[in-house]
Formats: structure tokens, sequence, C-alpha cells
């Protein structure tokens, strides 16, 4: 460009600059207004196919806070019904040591039989609590109906073993309510490894005390039986019918024989027999059931009463594995209830990350925002300050 | 020239013709050629620009065209066109990864998981010059290979061949066009019916307006597969501890994906599926069978057994959904290597920085064309002051004039005072 400057010109310049100035300003106008530094993708292409990613991760942690919500209330109402159930237990063992007692006569066992029967039909209830959605808390995944059913031949489960797994954070699963089966059925009998028992027909008097498992090494998983030759000598017979050991009886003293030991009291008859085998399952309900009819027996022989208060220790034993599972059940839950909160944190956590770093790829800088608008407007008022003085600076003013 | 960009030639005569920046010429002597519209061979919907003459009709391409017109058509190239693909592509594996999963998954009423996103199959448009009768029926068969690359087939007398719509290059392609062996190119079966004639040529538009074209397959949200479509039970009257856990579906096609299996434990170590077998156990392997599998772990005894069946209707199992819920990040395109997100992240970077270029392009523009116009102002613009300068300059040489022409009548009228007597 030459040194001659066309008047046009001069007027094109200063209207361009105005211009210019005029596009920032309302740039930076609108970043003010939106409080956010890329008003579209062109101002920061990167930053803003970042910030896609970004804003679906904020979303979906949003999202895996409202699950945790859900699986909290579910989580929290399996707790009660678990408490409640527990609670229920204790109350079973008390009443069930109160009618072992030799005090307790026929009446007594009536009114402990009766109030079992409640406890049996609020067991039942609990089981097929719901979670105040219409689903029931156990009844694992096939929840649309009670899974809980008292039938003629015992408990009917309709509900299925899937433990739903929730995610409540990138990656974090946690375990929805446990299964009806895990927590009220497939209860180990017995002591949870060995069961032993009297046979029904039993004559004689004999108590079975104690039992357990001393040797697993030595034991082979078959079912035994102690039977009385005499009233003062028994032998062992394995399941194919086979002696496989004999001794003389002593009242109160432990028979041991293949990793197992027995201890029997009183006086059994000849021909009495007692069966110690591998511990089976039963659900919390047959047993119950069972301990109900036991008492509703009304013993009236020696013999008869022997029988029930060997049946009555049966349950005892079957009652208090049944209290340890659902004390477990209740720590299984406890712990989820741990994992929701960790969940919670780790949410919490990526969260504050996430969007800090979406605010550093598209949020203003107020201050800077600010002074940068104050700055573009004062170059705009100067520019329009120079362009007026400008326009009235002409050689025909002064010729006048 | 403003809408179409061109260059303008003085000729002796004082004559200008003008040219488009193509070179094709829009005034030639006293001859100007009209602008007219003219349908897309492929697409009767598409408009193209053409430059009629008296004698002939000429299709502006790309780069024919500058100015306001070629920036329009420019932009509908080079940036509408590939992003509308591409949306599409995301569209359209978003859809068929969904449908995938879903139908893996089991409904409120007990079914397998229809399809729920309805997709459009990919456009095939012929030219409209074609001599032959062939029709191109295509449908998406590999979400990994999909392109959104529009692509030219075209037909040799014997074999197809295909070239990219947007730059000539070849691209790969296989088959031979029967409904047994379809034409696969970039993902895309095509399967030709009719008989093409030579030289036809029809363009694949694989997913463009897919995005738009997309639709809800099922209404009703108890059709939706959210619960895993088997489920493991092991036997009220187990005595061991084995469990079943993980379970999850391999195969959605397995006829026999639903049928109830048992898995029975003839011993510790060894277990018979349905009677066969028996397999060796180890605890937490996988049990693979008619397109599910399950985690079997813990200590089964003999006699343990252990059922996988149907999950039913009803359940709230949610394994599916848990499944679907993460999709967003499953590796699906680009032969496994680009994840949906991705993608969309890649579109809003791509769009933006094409935006981001023009508006470079532009303050480049600006700069030269404020120059151009300063230099021209320099030499033929009017500077005010100058002119005032000039004026009064003149003025001055006026008044300079007016002065002697009165000294020389102040000298006329002395003397002719001085004879009048």
């Amino acid at each position: 460009m030459n040194g001659r400057i066309s008047t046009g010109m001069l007027y094109q310049q200063s209207l361009n600059s105005m211009l210019a100035k005029q596009a920032k300003l309302a740039h930076t106008q609108q970043q003010l207004s939106t409080g956010q530094k890329l008003v579209s993708a062109k101002d920061d292409p990167v930053a803003a196919g970042l910030a896609v990613g970004l804003d679906r991760s904020l979303a979906e942690l949003e999202r895996y806070g409202q699950n945790a919500n859900i699986l909290q209330n579910r989580l929290g109402l399996q707790e009660n019904a678990l408490a409640r159930v527990g609670d229920a237990m204790a109350r079973v063992s008390e009443l069930t040591i109160q009618a072992s007692s030799a005090a307790m006569g026929p009446d007594g066992r009536r009114a402990i039989s009766t109030e079992l029967d409640a406890i049996l039909a609020g067991l039942v209830d609990l089981a097929n609590s719901t979670d105040g959605s219409g689903r029931y808390l156990f009844g694992g995944t096939a929840d649309g109906n009670a899974p809980f059913a008292i039938g003629a031949g015992g408990v009917i489960y309709s509900g299925d073993q899937t433990q739903r797994r929730v995610e409540l954070a990138p990656d974090t699963f946690v375990s929805d309510t446990l299964p009806g089966s895990e927590i009220f059925l497939r209860l180990r009998t017995g002591d949870g490894r060995v069961q032993a028992g009297a046979l029904p027909g039993n004559t004689g008097t004999g108590l079975l005390m104690d039992y357990s498992l001393t040797d697993p090494a030595a034991f082979d998983g078959d079912t035994y039986q102690i039977r009385f030759t005499a009233a003062d000598t028994y032998e062992v017979r394995n399941s194919a019918n086979v002696v496989v050991g004999a001794g003389s009886f002593e009242d109160g003293e432990s028979i041991a024989f293949a990793g197992l030991q027995v201890r029997l009291d009183g006086a059994p008859a000849t021909g009495d027999a007692f069966e110690i085998g591998p511990a089976g399952v039963r659900d919390v309900f047959s047993t119950l059931q069972g301990l109900i009819d036991t008492l509703d027996s009304n013993p009236v022989t020696a013999a008869e009463r022997t029988a029930m208060q060997n049946a009555l220790q049966g349950a005892l034993r079957d009652v208090s594995v049944a209290s340890g599972r659902m004390i477990d059940a209740r720590a299984a839950g406890g712990s989820q209830l741990r994992a929701l909160d960790q969940a919670a944190d780790l949410r919490e956590a990526n969260s504050i990350t996430v969007k800090g770093a979406l605010s550093g790829l598209r949020d203003l800088d107020w201050a800077e925002a600010i002074s940068r608008y104050n700055q573009e407007t004062t170059a705009l008022q100067a520019a329009q300050t120079v362009f007026t003085q400008m326009q009235s600076m002409s050689l025909f003013n002064l010729m006048r | 020239v403003g809408f179409t960009g061109g260059t303008a030639v003085a000729q002796d005569g004082g004559q200008i013709n003008v040219f488009t920046s193509g070179g094709q010429p829009l005034v030639v002597g006293t001859a100007a050629s009209r602008l007219v519209t003219t349908a897309d061979p492929y697409r009767p919907d598409r408009l193209q620009v053409a430059l009629e003459t008296s004698f002939q009709r000429t299709d502006l391409g790309k780069g024919a065209l500058g100015g306001q017109m070629g920036a329009l058509l420019e932009f509908r190239s080079n940036v509408l066109d590939p992003a509308l693909g591409e949306l599409g592509r995301i569209a359209v594996s978003l859809a068929r990864t969904f449908n995938e999963g879903h139908a893996a998954g089991m409904d409120l009423y007990g079914q397998l998981g229809g399809e729920f996103f309805d997709l459009p199959a990919p456009k095939v448009a012929p030219h409209s010059g074609n001599g032959g009768t062939a029709l191109l029926t295509a449908q998406v068969s590999d979400t990994g290979a999909l392109r959104a690359q529009d692509v030219v087939l075209r037909f040799d007398g014997t074999d197809w061949t295909a070239t990219n719509a947007g730059n000539g290059a070849p691209v790969a392609m296989t088959g031979t066009g029967t409904a047994a062996d379809p034409l696969v190119v970039n993902g895309v079966s095509l399967v030709v019916s009719g008989a093409a004639a030579t030289g036809d040529r029809f363009q694949l538009l694989p997913t463009a307006g897919a995005a738009g074209a997309i639709s809800l397959g099922i209404t009703d949200p108890g059709r939706i597969a959210a619960a895993t479509a088997v489920k493991g039970s092991s036997d009220l009257g187990n005595l061991g501890t084995g469990k079943l856990s993980g379970t999850r579906v391999v195969d959605a096609g397995n006829p026999d994906l639903l049928a109830p299996v048992a898995i029975e434990f003839i011993d510790a170590n060894q277990y018979t599926i349905d009677g066969a077998g028996p397999f060796a156990y180890t605890p937490g392997q996988a049990i693979n069978h008619n397109g599910w599998s399950v985690v079997l772990d813990g200590v089964p005894v003999a006699g343990d057994s252990f059922g996988v069946g149907p999950t039913g209707a009803n359940s709230s199992n949610n394994g599916n959904a848990a499944l679907l819920a993460n999709l967003d990040d499953a590796r699906v395109l680009n032969a496994g290597t680009l994840t949906l997100n991705g993608a969309i992240g890649g579109l809003t970077t791509s769009v933006g920085s094409s935006a981001r270029q023009a508006d470079y392009a532009a303050e480049a523009q600006l700069v030269i064309h404020n120059q151009a116009q300063a230099a021209r102002d320099s030499i033929s613009g009017v500077n005010l002051d100058e002119e005032a300068a000039d004026l009064m300059r003149l003025q001055q040489a006026y008044q300079a004039a007016s002065q002697i022409i009165s000294t020389a009548d102040t000298l006329f009228q002395s003397l002719l005072s001085a004879v009048r007597r």
C-alpha cells in the first residue's frame, strides 16, 4: 500500500474494525450469558468431542445413583425382615428349651405349640415380604408372586435362585436381596455335618445326648446304626447292614467309631437303635412344623417321653443351624449395604472428577471473560470515538 | 460472479467474457449461458447445478463453481453428506448392536427379545441412464466393517466393481451378487435381481438418512427383554456347596437355548449334562451348553443336581438390561476398534473442526479482500482532504487570475482617463 489513503477506504477500514470488534463482543456476550466457553463445537473441536463423552459419563453416574436408592430400599427392607426372622428364631429356641424341661406338662406344651404355630405363620409372612412396589423380597427373580406357600407336603417355593446384581458405579456391581431359597430352605440338619436320631420304634429310654464328627478324615459318609443287642451291649452296622463294630454300653459314655462320636444316656432296651449319618437338608418351616407336631404328640409312656426328648433335641439343633443361617444372611445384607456406601463414594469421587474435567473443557473463566468483555467494550468505544472524530476532521471544515 | 465465482477476461473491442472458476463460459461475446438445476442421476430428489448454453447442458461438478453457490455445494458434499452418513452409521451400529443384545434376553412374557429398533435397509439408487433391469437389494451384514462413504457400483458386462463416490478410489468388494453369494462391500451385502446391462451404475448409500428413519420396533414396555434368557438353579435337596452363577447367553441363535438342562454329579469330581458325559469338574469352571454359559463353583457331592432352564415370564431378572446398559462402550465400529461413544465424540469433533477450518479460511480471505480493496482504493479512491487542497489551490489560482484581470482593468482605466479630456 502506498501512502495515499482514500476517504472511502478510511471509512471502510474503520467500519471493518468496528464490525470485527462487535463480532468478538457478541461472542463474549454469548459466553457470558451461557456461562460456557464453548458456544459451538468450532470453538474447540477436540474439547467439544471429549465433552460429549464426559456428559454421558455424568448422566450414567446419575442413573447409578438412582439404582442405588432403589437397592438401598430393598436391602433395608431385607434387613428389617431378617431382623424379625432372627427374633422369631430366638423365641423358637427359647420355647424349645422350655418345652424340653422335664417339669413341662401337656398343657404347657400345648401353649408352646400354639405360640409356635403363630410364629410359623408369621415366618411365612415374613418370607413373603414385599419391597413396597409389589415385588417379593425373597423370590429371587421370579418375584411376581408370593414365593412361599405351605402345602400339604411342606413348604412350596415358587421363587428362583437368581440373585440380581445391580451396577451402582462403573463396573461395580452390588447384589440385590438374597433369594429365599438361600435363607429359609436347604438348611443342613444335625450339627451341619452329621445328624443323628433315635429310630421311631425304640422301647427303652435311651436319650441321644450329644454327637459330633471328631475326625472328618476317618468318616466315609455312610449312615451307621447303633443297635442294642442287649441292655448293655451294642453293635454298629453300616448302611449295607454289615457289623463294623461292637462294644458294651454304659450310661453316659461316648461311643466312638468311624470318626464319629455319640453319647447316649438312659437305659436303651434290647432292639433299640440310633442312627447317625451325614447331615441332610431341611427347610426352616418343616423344622418348625415337626417341632409343633412333636409337642402335640402328648407322650404317655416313658419310651414316648424319651422319643419326644430326642426329637426336641434334634429340633433344637436344627433351629440353631437355621438361626446361624439367618445371621449369615443379615451379615451378607450388611456387607451389601456397605458395598452400596462404597459405590456411592466412588460415584461421588468420579462425579467430581468428571465435572472438574468438563468444567475445564467447557466452562467459562468468569474473571477472564468479564475483563475481556470490558476490554472489548472499551476497544469498540474507542473505535467509535475515533471514527466520529475522524469524520469530523476534514479540510472542508477549516475552509469556512 | 459473486454467486458463482469466476473470472472476467476483457477482449479487444471492449467486450468482456465471463467464465466460472472451473472454466465454463458464463458470458462469451453476446451469448449468455443460463444456470439451471438438474436432478442428480442417482437421486431425483436431489438437485445439482448445470450450465445451459444454447446447444448443450453441462453439469457443474465439484470445483466448477466458486462463490456463494460453490460454497453451498461444497458444504453439502464435504460436510453435510459425510456428517449425515456418519450419524447414520452410528445409528445403524447402535440399532444393530442393541438388537443383537436384546435378542439374547427375555421379556416380561417369557419370550426371547425381538427387534428393539426397526432399521431401514441401506439405499441403493440406480443411475437414471441405466439400460438394464437390474435392481439391487442391500442389507447391513457386518457392523464392524460398515463405512459411511457412498459407493458407486458399476457393471462392466461380467463383473461388478465398486468405487468411492467421493473420490473415485476403488473399494474392495467380494461376491458375485447371487442370494447365496451376495456382493459384500464395506459391510453391506447386496443381492442383484434382474439383468444388468454393461455400464449400468448404482449408488449405494449405506447409512445416509438412517438416523432419521430409525424407529422403535416395540411399543409395549413389557416386550423389553431385560432378563437373561436362561437361569440356573441348584436342587433344594443338594448336600454340597456347589453354586451356579454368572449365567449368560453366549449364542442367542441356538435353537436349544431354552431347553431345560440338568447337570448331575455322579461323584464329587464328575458330572453329566442331561445324561451325557461324564465330564471332569474343576471348581469355578464355566460350563457351555446349548448357547449358554454358567460358572459352577463350590464343592458339590455325589447326587447333587443343578438345572438350567428358561427364565420364564414376569421375571425381575436384570441380567440382559445390565448388558444393554453397557453397549455404548462396546467396541463395535471400525472392525471392533471404536465405541459408539467414541464415534459420537469423533463426529462432533470433525464437524467442529470443519467449522473451525472454514472460520480460518474466511479470516484469511477477509484479510486478502481488505488488502486488495485498500490497494485499489489507494489508486482510484477519493481523498477529501486531497480534493479540498486541490480545491483551495484552484480557488487561489482563480483568485490570482481575477487579480490579474482587475490589475489590467485598473491599468486600462487609468490609460483611458489619461487620454480623455
